[in-house]
């Protein structure tokens, strides 16, 4: 009971203005590290996203100017190699026939551009999108957007209406091309692209549009999820080479030898 | 001892109103980092010199509120100027905390070396 009475006495001495106010600093900072945490806690998911987002979007600008260059660097290499088949063509009968018969095998590859009288179909996604999702009160993003296999159903429909080649936004398609979608953006030849698509077919204009326009054919399939669907015919278009190296690591020629 | 359970029954409470609190934006909570550290170094220095008999009111409230205003000045300096100033400030307050609660341990080892004796 003296060591309780000394207690008192100790507490009511000890406390005056100055552990008062340390007190009151105590709170306050405890109170702003709480709020600061929690907006950290709240936030960081967030901020480390976006932060991830920047990082990703400055790589990707420069791989591209890395791209661009060996483009550049391609582009050059083969014009000396034309240059040279060209020089070689003119000198050699047999080398003439062989650069014949190689055109056509890059025609066919699609490793060299071609131009020719043909269509290009425009997919935009619908400007309506925003009023419809504004009106439902929700934004179904599957229903009003381009799809891959919207592109792929077009460019089958042109093949049977006998289209000979084809590019979507510049992209070159293929054999081995692969259209696939990555979320929001259709990825071809390993290249995203975003809307609005336009693929460019080389063919007899009136037949693929009219294999286009069919009575319940895909255009008007895809208009009926409110897509912008634009169709023009030219006279002449031109679709770019295939620019990546087609490489064959399985697949061996079957050669037929004659005895 | 007195000081240090009614600083501790202190922060438990600003621990209980803080979570009751809303939070702020994201961009100012460097500010209030700063802030933090800057106020944390004072409270530190205080105790530190209370345990040397040294306490100055004056100089703990002065010190308080002028660091953080300055640190939270030199934050934003350096992000106009792209330094990362606040890391500089970051490094002092820690230093100084580390130091003061140097002077605190060894204030209180002392104090038990006494006992014993």
């Amino acid at each position: 009971m003296n060591s309780l009475e000394k207690m008192k006495k100790f507490n009511i001495r000890k406390i005056n203005s100055t552990q008062v106010i340390i007190c009151l600093i105590c709170f306050i900072i405890s109170l702003s590290v709480t709020i600061q945490a929690r907006t950290i806690n709240t936030s960081e998911s967030d901020i480390l996203r976006l932060k991830r987002e920047n990082e990703l979007r400055d790589e990707i600008a420069q791989w591209k100017e890395v791209y661009e260059v060996a483009n550049e660097k391609i582009a050059e290499q083969n014009k000396k190699i034309e240059d040279y088949r060209n020089a070689s063509a003119k000198t050699d009968d047999t080398v003439a026939l062989i650069k014949k018969e190689l055109d056509i095998a890059n025609l066919l590859a699609g490793v060299s551009a071609v131009k020719g009288p043909g269509i290009t179909v425009t997919l935009d996604d619908s400007a309506a999108i925003e009023k419809i999702a504004i009106d439902a009160g929700y934004y179904n993003n599957n229903v009003y957007i381009i799809h891959d296999t919207d592109i792929m159903s077009i460019m089958n429909e042109l093949s049977v209406a006998g289209a000979e080649a084809f590019s979507v936004n510049g992209q070159r398609i293929i054999s081995t091309s692969a259209i696939r979608c990555v979320g929001p953006l259709i990825q071809i030849n390993g290249i995203n692209l975003s809307a609005p698509f336009t693929i460019t077919a080389i063919g007899n204009p009136d037949t693929l549009v009219g294999s286009l326009n069919l009575r319940g054919g895909i255009i008007s399939e895809i208009k009926s999820a409110q897509i912008d669907v634009t169709i023009e015919k030219h006279e002449e278009v031109t679709i770019p080479a295939y620019d990546k190296i087609i490489e064959y690591k399985y697949a061996v020629p079957v050669v037929e030898v004659d005895k | 001892m007195m000081t240090f359970t009614l600083g501790l029954i202190c922060v438990i409470l600003g621990c209980v109103v803080g979570s009751f609190m809303p939070t702020i934006s994201y961009v100012y909570s460097k500010y209030l980092a700063i802030a933090i550290m800057a106020a944390l170094d004072s409270i530190i220095g205080a105790l530190s010199s209370t345990t040397q008999n040294k306490f100055d009111m004056s100089v703990f409230i002065s010190g308080f509120f002028v660091n953080a205003v300055i640190a939270i000045m030199f934050t934003m300096i350096g992000e106009n100027l792209n330094v990362d100033i606040y890391l500089a400030a970051i490094f002092v307050f820690v230093y100084r905390i580390f130091n003061n609660l140097a002077v605190i341990r060894r204030h209180f080892i002392g104090k038990v070396v006494e006992r014993k004796k």
